[in-house]
């Protein structure tokens, strides 16, 4: 149980800290690229796969700690 | 008058979902719909329950169709989606179906309601991310099948949720949001009542769709992604997971378990490279069925309670909710 609060906790964190960022980075994510799209489309789909890495690699660390004395 | 069509629209979900499961609980006995509950070793548990919140909701969202117009828009889509998930309980589906349809729906769903994407103390882009938004009908629907790992915590899991959406929608002032959230939260109570521990039914894939399509187009109508995203993270987080543990988007019965049952008990396989929450809330120590329950329903309350406040202390701060 706590190494699931752990990684959610971490990942809220994670995910709370992209929105900070971002209301900083407003005015450059507003920018337009090619007709409807702007910066901030291109963030969010970079933010997501970040995101996902994030998550994937802290799961890894915390079940690695639980394998080390078992098979 | 019209604040009593709301709260009946709530009441006749709940109540209808509670006499349906009456019905359809023994009746998938009698045919046959059942299959095995591996922790408890017992057999011919039926197996698609969640039709118990389809109907709940078809008759909360039908009701209040009378006022809030938009509630049969969300109803033909969960309902769709509903269904695909029922055939694929009863007949099977295959697996370009189970992901197409529900991408198909959300670009219609897009078509046809005005979608924005406001992300939470950012606001607006004012690019593409609208559309971006209807892809969390997809998402969301097979994350949340991919979650339903033990008795009652996907009802359960969809009350905390759904709940915290509409305190959300309640600190914005969508009123329409908050009633249609709240019959969401009746139809997953009534379930809850039959797949709890021990379950007298499998949520199936019907429950698992159907939750998730009635959620996450609410979530998309209401402008609410981003707060489905947090609330809902344990979700979220367990498919990452396995999306990246097994190296792409594949269909579940191609991903094996990376856990094994021994005496009722659950312990992590360590040969497997598959990573799940139940894996990662295992890794601590074996664990029962009751005590895996208790484990991801805590954490779902933690990001639902976290999300209401986190709203409000936007609100609070005057940034863009």
């Amino acid at each position: 149980m706590k190494k699931v609060i752990l990684l959610l906790l971490s990942s809220y964190a994670v995910l709370t800290a992209f929105f900070v960022v971002a209301s900083a980075l407003l005015p450059i994510l507003r920018k337009r690229i090619v007709s409807n799209f702007a910066v901030g489309d291109v963030a969010i789909v970079v933010a997501v796969f970040l995101y996902g890495l994030f998550i994937y690699i802290t799961g890894l660390l915390l079940i690695r700690a639980g394998c080390k004395d078992r098979h | 008058m019209t604040m009593f069509l709301e709260v009946f629209s709530v009441v006749a979900a709940f109540a209808a979902g509670v006499l349906f499961g009456r019905w359809w609980v023994p009746y998938q006995k009698r045919r046959g719909i059942t299959s095995r509950d591996i922790y408890k070793e017992v057999d011919g548990v039926p197996r698609a329950g969640g039709l118990i919140a389809l109907v709940a909701a078809a008759v909360g969202y039908c009701i209040i169709s009378a006022s809030v117009w938009v509630a049969m828009p969300l109803f033909v889509v969960a309902l769709a989606i509903g269904l695909l998930g029922l055939i694929d309980d009863l007949r099977g589906v295959s697996e370009n179906a189970r992901v197409l349809f529900p991408v198909l729906l959300a670009f219609m769903l897009a078509r046809a309601v005005d979608v924005k994407l406001t992300i939470p103390a950012v606001g607006l882009f004012y690019g593409a991310t609208g559309w971006l938004a209807v892809l969390a009908i997809p998402v969301i629907t097979n994350a949340f099948n991919m979650l339903d790992p033990v008795n009652g915590f996907l009802p359960a899991a969809n009350v905390a949720v759904a709940a915290s959406l509409a305190a959300v929608a309640a600190v914005r002032g969508q009123a329409e949001a908050v009633y249609l959230l709240s019959i969401h939260v009746a139809a997953s109570l009534a379930l809850y009542l039959y797949n709890r521990y021990p379950a007298k039914t499998f949520n199936g894939n019907v429950g698992s769709y159907f939750l998730g399509a009635s959620l996450s187009t609410l979530a998309v109508i209401y402008d609410l992604v981003p707060y489905l995203i947090l609330a809902g993270l344990p979700f979220v987080v367990n498919g990452a997971l396995i999306i990246f543990s097994s190296g792409g988007i594949k269909s579940r019965e191609k991903i094996a378990r990376p856990t094994f049952l021994r005496d009722g008990v659950v312990y992590q396989d360590c040969s497997s490279p598959i990573i799940s929450l139940v894996r990662v809330a295992v890794s601590d120590g074996p664990m029962g069925e009751y005590s895996i329950f208790k484990a991801l329903f805590i954490a779902v309350l933690t990001s639902s309670a976290l999300t209401a406040v986190f709203a409000l202390f936007l609100r609070l701060l005057g940034l863009p909710i």
